[in-house]
């Protein structure tokens, strides 16, 4: 019998790259960043505090500014208390549990249609008004929404963007009274 | 007797060899794809902002990103935390009086924290010529609170010159 050749016998390396342990790593990775990273699309609004005038300068530039139009929105446990100086004020009652924001929005669209340059707005919360109300009143007085008169189409290329807010802003210039 | 039998070569051999192990090259493909996907988000969140745990923030339409660098002002249904450090106890919804200054207003803790930012800040911003005071602070507050609470907060962070409040929310699907 033929005895096989040493040629033929021999150990042969293993063409293809070993991957498991590459994949081990790569696993263990995925889950790490799977459980700590805590995707959370949080967004923030600008709510800056009204600026008290220290100088006798800043006094006096405030006063010769133009005569500009005040919105003051009171959140009151019965519902809101919409203010301006145009002239136009109007109450809002709460229906059942719920604030009427879909009303307080169609009036400031009303309002803003008379100025459109403004988009100064003071909110001035009862105490007894959660966060989460406040910030609702927020969102109702930040934009045209779709349907509105004068809403103009955010190009699809910055929708969802923070630029997409210079396009329908109404009062996004929000500061917070009565503190 | 034996047929004639066909010369098995090393060649053919190695032709009609399949195989054995798992061919994972495709799936190491996706699980790459996967790492890198998360490796992105897991950076941008961890740089910019993390949400406290037993917070419910409140839901908005903005769609403003939060700030590279700031203070972090939070208010939990039990704490007034700032920077991560638990200043005052929130009871019944509100800040016991004790915590608070003779205008029943500023809260006492908050404002000695919130000065010593300050300073500290100003003090880098002598010697730094890319830093400066900005009197930013961004305030995460639970969803359920009342403005009784959160007006003592911001009224305290405003009398410390922190008056560019930013707040921050989830955003809300539209």
């Amino acid at each position: 019998m033929r005895k096989p050749s040493e040629r033929t016998n021999r150990m042969r390396a293993d063409d293809e790259l070993n991957l498991t342990s590459m994949m081990d790593i790569i696993t263990n990775l995925m889950f790490f960043l799977l459980l700590f990273a805590n995707v959370i699309p949080v967004v923030i609004i600008d709510a800056p505090l009204p600026k008290i005038a220290s100088t006798a300068e800043e006094v006096r530039m405030a006063k010769e500014q133009d005569p500009k139009l005040e919105v003051i929105i009171r959140i009151r446990a019965d519902g809101f208390q919409v203010q301006s100086s145009a002239g136009s004020s109007r109450v809002l009652g709460r229906v059942g549990n719920d604030y009427p924001f879909e009303d307080l929005h169609k009036f400031l669209v009303g309002l803003h249609q008379r100025n459109q340059k403004e988009h100064d707005i003071t909110l001035i919360p009862g105490d007894d008004v959660n966060y989460d109300t406040i910030i609702r009143t927020m969102d109702a007085a930040r934009e045209y929404i779709k349907g509105d008169p004068g809403f103009k189409d955010v190009p699809p290329d910055i929708a969802g963007r923070p630029e997409s807010q210079q396009f329908n802003r109404l009062f996004s210039d929000v500061s917070l009274g009565g503190v | 007797m034996l047929g004639k039998r066909k010369k098995v070569t090393a060649k053919s051999r190695k032709r009609f060899v399949t195989p054995s192990g798992l061919a994972l090259t495709s799936m190491l493909d996706i699980l790459t794809t996967i790492l890198f996907f998360l490796l992105k988000n897991y950076s941008t969140v961890q740089t910019t902002f993390n949400v406290s745990e037993g917070l419910s923030l409140p839901q908005s339409t903005t769609v403003a990103p939060p700030p590279d660098s700031s203070l972090h002002l939070v208010v939990t249904q039990t704490a007034v935390l700032l920077d991560g450090v638990e200043l005052v106890p929130v009871v019944n919804g509100d800040i016991p009086r004790e915590h608070l200054y003779r205008d029943n207003v500023t809260i006492v803790r908050l404002a000695q924290a919130l000065q010593q930012h300050k300073k500290r800040s100003q003090y880098i911003e002598k010697r730094s010529d890319t830093h400066s005071f900005s009197g930013m602070i961004v305030m995460q507050a639970d969803k359920n609170l009342e403005f009784k609470i959160l007006k003592k907060v911001i009224y305290t962070a405003g009398i410390t010159d922190f008056v560019m409040l930013k707040l921050a929310a989830l955003k809300k699907d539209a």
